[in-house]
């Protein structure tokens, strides 16, 4: 009897962790069919959804930058000035990790380089 | 440049080469609110290491109107600085190819070295340490498929360096790196392989 008991309370919660098996009814042959594969729902926003399709990408980057750059003496004046374009090249490789690729690790890689124009002046 | 007590500028003009490289290393993880919307809080570090080349020296303009290259030696400084940094990332899906993003990132410098080569005017090396600032990032996009394009945004104030003593040509000077802020605004174009 005690058994039997059991069985039913672990059947009636089973509804609420699982929530495809309340929707498989013998009613509802998409239901049953479902409950027989047990595939989990594939809804993409689904807590269960993978947050990105891949699990690594690398991307690849060129940024065109304006630089600036200035030097304030303790009074508040500026007495160098720094400005022009630089070029960047960059990489980022990155890995999504876990069962729904939520983890990610990547690492972003960057090299710049130009000239700019220098509006300043020397100590004598 | 680094300045000393002495406050008697000539003032000039130039140019300043610039080679330096940044490594981001950093982890997060992807929350997801709603359909479409996803915002990621990462966390990491950030090194990165540039160098400011001054050698070419100054045009200076002369009372009689006529134009001189001084300091022709010049000098170079290495920058050395290492991060912590923390951000968060969002993403918002239009559609199954277009995707809008953002990054917002805050960097805080643990350690700052500028090393100055001015050997070429027979004057040596020095190493300065500019104070701990925090450092800003923006970057606003969107992908396209495998292409992404984003604006970016940085700003950095590198605070003045304590005094350090150097002797130049048998004189003793002190001198800093006085506050220098620098403000990167990009344009980037990517694609994911």
């Amino acid at each position: 009897m005690t058994s039997r008991r059991i069985v039913a309370a672990l059947a009636v919660v089973s509804l609420f962790a699982v929530p495809e098996l309340a929707d498989a009814s013998p009613s509802s042959p998409q239901g049953s069919a479902r409950s027989r594969r047990a595939t989990p729902r594939q809804h993409p926003a689904s807590a269960t959804a993978p947050a990105t399709d891949r699990p690594f990408d690398l991307d690849v980057s060129t940024t065109l930058r304006h630089f600036s750059w200035t030097e304030t003496r303790q009074d508040g004046s500026q007495f160098v000035n720094e400005s022009g374009m630089l070029f960047v090249i960059g990489a980022t490789p990155k890995l999504s990790l876990g069962r729904e690729r939520r983890i990610v690790v990547e690492t972003g890689l960057e090299m710049y380089f130009g000239s700019v124009g220098y509006n300043g002046g020397v100590q004598a | 440049m680094t300045q000393d007590g002495r406050n008697v500028n000539i003032p000039g003009t130039g140019s300043t080469g610039y080679f330096g490289f940044e490594v981001n290393p950093r982890a997060g993880y992807v929350l997801s609110l709603g359909n479409r919307f996803q915002v990621t809080p990462l966390a990491g570090f950030s090194l990165e290491w540039w160098r400011r080349d001054l050698t070419g020296g100054l045009q200076i303009r002369n009372p009689d109107g006529s134009t001189a290259t001084i300091n022709a030696g010049g000098y170079v400084k290495s920058y050395t600085a290492f991060f912590l940094q923390g951000g968060v990332r969002a993403g918002y899906t239009v559609s199954r190819d277009l995707r809008l993003n953002a990054m917002l990132s805050l960097k805080v410098p643990l350690f700052i070295s500028e090393n100055v080569d001015e050997t070429r005017e027979g004057k040596g090396e020095h190493t300065l340490n500019s104070a701990i600032s925090p450092r800003l990032g923006l970057e606003l996009g969107a992908s396209f498929h495998r292409f992404n394009s984003a604006l970016t945004f940085d700003r950095w104030t590198l605070a003045q360096s304590p005094d350090r003593r150097v002797v130049q040509n048998g004189q003793t000077l002190v001198v800093h790196q006085p506050d220098s802020t620098r403000t990167l605004l990009g344009f980037k174009v990517g694609y994911a392989l």
